[in-house]
């Protein structure tokens, strides 16, 4: 049978208590960026991950805590807390809780009240690394080793994190991250100029062949996508990129620009968070670099003020130029690469319509990661273990590489996607 | 989508899975007029390696996982995705 309408509400479902969103809390979720949170007693940050409303802050201690963002007296939201000496405090009543939830103080209460000991707030744990703070939202007894993609372990100025709001479902974002045919479409023109992207000879066969050829390949962790084009009369030019479950996705390199990824985070069933991370094996990432980055250039964008929308989002319809797309400077007149990807998959609907779909063979990768989802969703609740949550299923890399008609890539692929600490990656 | 596009889905390219056919010559398929899918599942065992070579050579698509799993995209893909 046909992946049925049922199968898709299971898919795209992240709440508690539905079998995706049983599957999802197995993992550590990416959940902010540690400067959200950039020292001890700052503000809190409200955030939403697979439908809970929580709220993050650093106590005195400089501990991350990550808790039910309403207070358990009258359900007031504590980002309007003070957030001082150990914990958050309700600015309605005054009552306190620390970063494990409990509460501590409740000072509306008589004296002898023994009251807040019983009173404790979902609290979930933290840990930071690789610029972010993550966290586990499922039961405890299956806490999972942390997380150990490539990018996570390097130093700080190797890397640059950033996140967008994508007003879409959490999958349909996904599987663009695992489908190179659209490049040469919804990229054309952009990489060919983006300073994160031009030059090198990849992105002459990318627009060339625009009927990439694929070799997909299941792994215990997710899926290595290869595609390749053609490049001459000897070479193919192959693009080998991954899918680690549940969320991560890495794109092979561009030239000599940064190594790059996603994380594709649920906030709920309409709305998700890409994360994209630029990295560099070797050096630090210069001054210029980042600064595009910050520019939102590459796989980065540009804010609406005090918010992590685009300034570019369906609103406005992403600032469509026409007389940019007239002239050859985008395909679709949406600027940024971010904003182009965004604007297709939100157009698509907060939860995309998969009974009008028409799926084409170039699609095996998407067919293939949601039959992996929705296996390991009812694995897990049958008691199985999580797929993908050791760490040598997430330390591998992306590579693009010219090689020989005659090279079979499921050889090459190992030595490909390797991790070879001191060497960059494989790239042309 | 009608229901009559539906059908000729199952036309719109062709399928081997190598574990089944060691004998087929995938080289015809470059002339053919449909996109070939290789399918190639874990479980299989005596695979002619020359028969993978070739598939790798001619064909559209080649993937390799469980049976379960080809077998369930298979599926999907004769219907143009799903969710019908």
């Amino acid at each position: 049978m046909a992946m049925s309408t049922e199968e898709f509400a299971v898919l795209t479902a992240s709440g508690a208590g539905t079998p995706m969103g049983e599957l999802l809390r197995r993992y550590w979720v990416p959940a902010l960026g540690q400067d959200e949170l950039p020292e001890p007693d700052c503000p809190p940050v409200r955030i939403k991950i697979m439908g809970e409303e929580l709220l993050a802050f650093r106590d005195t201690e400089g501990r991350v805590g990550l808790i039910e963002e309403r207070c358990a007296h009258r359900c007031a939201s504590l980002f309007f807390g003070r957030n001082e000496e150990g914990g958050i405090r309700c600015a309605y009543h005054g009552w306190k809780y620390d970063i494990t939830g409990q509460c501590i103080d409740m000072p509306s209460e008589p004296e002898k009240s023994r009251f807040k000991e019983r009173i404790k707030l979902k609290a979930y744990p933290c840990i930071e690394a690789g610029g972010i703070v993550w966290t586990y939202m499922g039961p405890p007894e299956h806490q999972p080793p942390a997380p150990s993609l490539e990018w996570m372990n390097l130093p700080a100025g190797h890397r640059f994190v950033s996140k967008r709001l994508q007003e879409s479902n959490w999958v349909q974002a996904l599987e663009g991250g695992m489908d190179s045919s659209h490049l040469a479409f919804a990229h054309r023109f952009t990489i060919e100029h983006d300073p994160l992207h031009a030059g090198g000879s990849g992105v002459d066969h990318l627009i060339t062949d625009t009927r990439p050829k694929f070799e997909v390949v299941e792994v215990e962790g997710g899926l290595v996508i290869g595609a390749r084009r053609e490049a001459g009369p000897e070479n193919y030019y192959w693009r080998v990129s991954h899918w680690i479950m549940p969320w991560f996705t890495l794109i092979p390199p561009h030239g000599v620009h940064p190594l790059a990824g996603h994380a594709w985070v649920p906030i709920d069933d309409h709305n998700c968070w890409a994360w994209s991370i630029n990295f560099d094996v070797l050096e630090p990432l210069s001054e210029e670099q980042v600064g595009h980055m910050r520019a939102g250039k590459g796989i980065h964008v540009r804010y609406e003020e005090g918010s992590w929308r685009p300034i570019a989002n369906k609103d406005n319809d992403y600032l469509v130029d026409r007389d940019a797309q007239r002239r050859g400077e985008t395909f679709s007149g949406v600027r940024s690469i971010s904003s182009q990807d965004a604007s297709l998959q939100e157009s698509m609907g907060p939860i995309q319509d998969r009974t009008k779909e028409n799926l084409g063979t170039s699609d095996i990768a998407i067919l293939m990661a949601r039959r992996r989802l929705l296996r390991a969703a009812a694995e897990v609740a049958d008691g199985a273990t999580p797929p993908g949550i050791d760490q040598a299923s997430q330390q591998v890399r992306s590579a693009a590489s010219m090689l020989p008609r005659t090279a079979s890539i499921a050889a090459e692929i190992p030595e490909l996607i390797r991790i070879r600490p001191d060497q960059d990656a494989i790239r042309v | 989508v009608s229901a009559v596009q539906r059908e000729q889905s199952e036309e719109l390219f062709e399928v081997r899975w190598l574990d089944a056919g060691g004998s087929a010559d995938l080289s015809a398929n470059v002339e053919a007029e449909r996109p070939l899918v290789c399918l190639l599942p874990t479980e299989a065992s005596d695979v002619d390696p020359a028969l993978i070579a070739a598939a790798r050579r001619h064909a559209d698509i080649v993937a390799l996982g469980s049976r379960e799993l080809l077998n369930e995209c298979l599926n999907d893909l004769d219907n143009g995705g799903s969710g019908r």
